[in-house]
């Protein structure tokens, strides 16, 4: 089990599920909360998180530095070989995602379970 | 004093836009390059941690100066403003201070060590001077960086997006990409510009400038009797 991080009133739980780390940011993941999500992100991909999911059912709203982070982590995951996958996006959220293009580049899961199972390696 | 070692956007869209050979600027229009130079800026500021923005809003959330003047004027006026305009309205308001932008970017550049001015009286831009390269390695880096997001599956890094949403913006992935190069990128050119919201808002501004002044050339060249 992952600490969970606290920016102000919100919160970032982070737990490892059957080998794979999900991210749970609650409320808004803005450039106030987004460098703390990074950094707790990337930290545990260093230590060698490979198969990772970003529930964002608990988020009400993404900004540009929230994708941001999305964009990042992706990228290190995709250059590790990792498995990605962002899963319980809000409607607003999910209009950022696709005019943003993002749905083209990370899977996005309907629940939690989906996106587990789809990062979780079959081998 | 900079905190960062990385050259503004403003500077490394005109080191890609430097003839190497004569020292001036590939021609860009005047309206788009005002446009351009101020996204450039906005999406320096944004990956500094000043600004942020939405679909609908850009706001300050940061309001210390970066330590460049390049970026410091433009991030004061959007404190001062106090509103939350959009994204493109931004790069709108702020596009009237590209001339001076444009300029303290060369004067930067100069400053360190990358370009030199040499005056000529009969080239056309930033007034009579023109700025040879003392090195070029900051502008291979720029084309290499570029040319290594388009050329592969990669996932490109937050500045590479935002260097491709400049490059394209002002058409120098002409210059920097041969005919067959740009025809096999172009949809993975089009996919990489649309993850920066600012990007995209800079890009709907050109287009809309582009677009009006098709419109008022038409007209002059049909006018009502």
């Amino acid at each position: 089990m992952i600490e969970s991080i606290k920016i102000g009133k919100s919160t970032i739980e982070g737990e490892t599920v059957g080998g794979v780390t999900v991210w749970v940011p609650e409320g808004r993941v803005d450039a106030s909360s987004a460098p703390d999500l990074e950094k707790a992100m990337m930290d545990e991909i260093a230590e060698g998180s490979e198969a990772v999911v970003l529930d964002l059912g608990l988020t009400r709203y993404m900004s540009s530095a929230g994708l941001r982070v999305v964009l990042v982590v992706a990228r290190e995951l995709q250059a590790r070989e990792g498995r990605f996958a962002v899963c319980s996006l809000n409607d607003e959220v999910k209009e950022l995602f696709e005019v943003s293009g993002f749905s083209l580049i990370v899977g996005i899961e309907p629940d939690r379970d989906a996106a587990v199972a789809a990062v979780r390696r079959s081998d | 004093m900079s905190e960062s070692p990385h050259l503004t956007f403003v500077e490394e869209i005109l080191l890609l836009l430097l003839d190497d050979e004569t020292g001036t600027m590939k021609r860009v229009a005047p309206n788009v390059m005002e446009l351009l130079v101020a996204g450039a800026v906005l999406m320096d500021l944004a990956l500094r941690g000043r600004l942020d923005c939405d679909l609908q809003r850009l706001v300050v959330v940061d309001s210390t100066p970066v330590g460049e003047e390049i970026l410091d004027g433009p991030l004061a006026e959007i404190v001062e403003a106090g509103d939350e305009a959009d994204a493109r309205t931004w790069v709108v308001r702020l596009s009237a201070r590209s001339k001076e932008l444009q300029e303290a970017a060369l004067a930067r550049l100069v400053e360190r060590g990358i370009l030199r001015v040499q005056d000529r009286s009969f080239l056309w831009v930033f007034g009579s001077r023109r700025y040879p390269a003392v090195s070029d390695r900051e502008e291979r880096e720029v084309k290499l960086r570029i040319l290594d997001v388009l050329l592969s599956d990669r996932i490109p890094a937050p500045r590479d997006v935002a260097l491709i949403c400049l490059a394209d913006a002002s058409n120098a992935f002409q210059v920097i990409l041969s005919a067959q190069e740009l025809r096999h990128a172009a949809a993975r050119i089009e996919l990489v510009r649309g993850f920066d919201l600012i990007g995209q808002a800079m890009g709907r501004a050109i287009q809309k400038s582009v677009q009006d002044i098709a419109a008022a050339t038409a007209t002059a060249h049909h006018p009502f009797y």
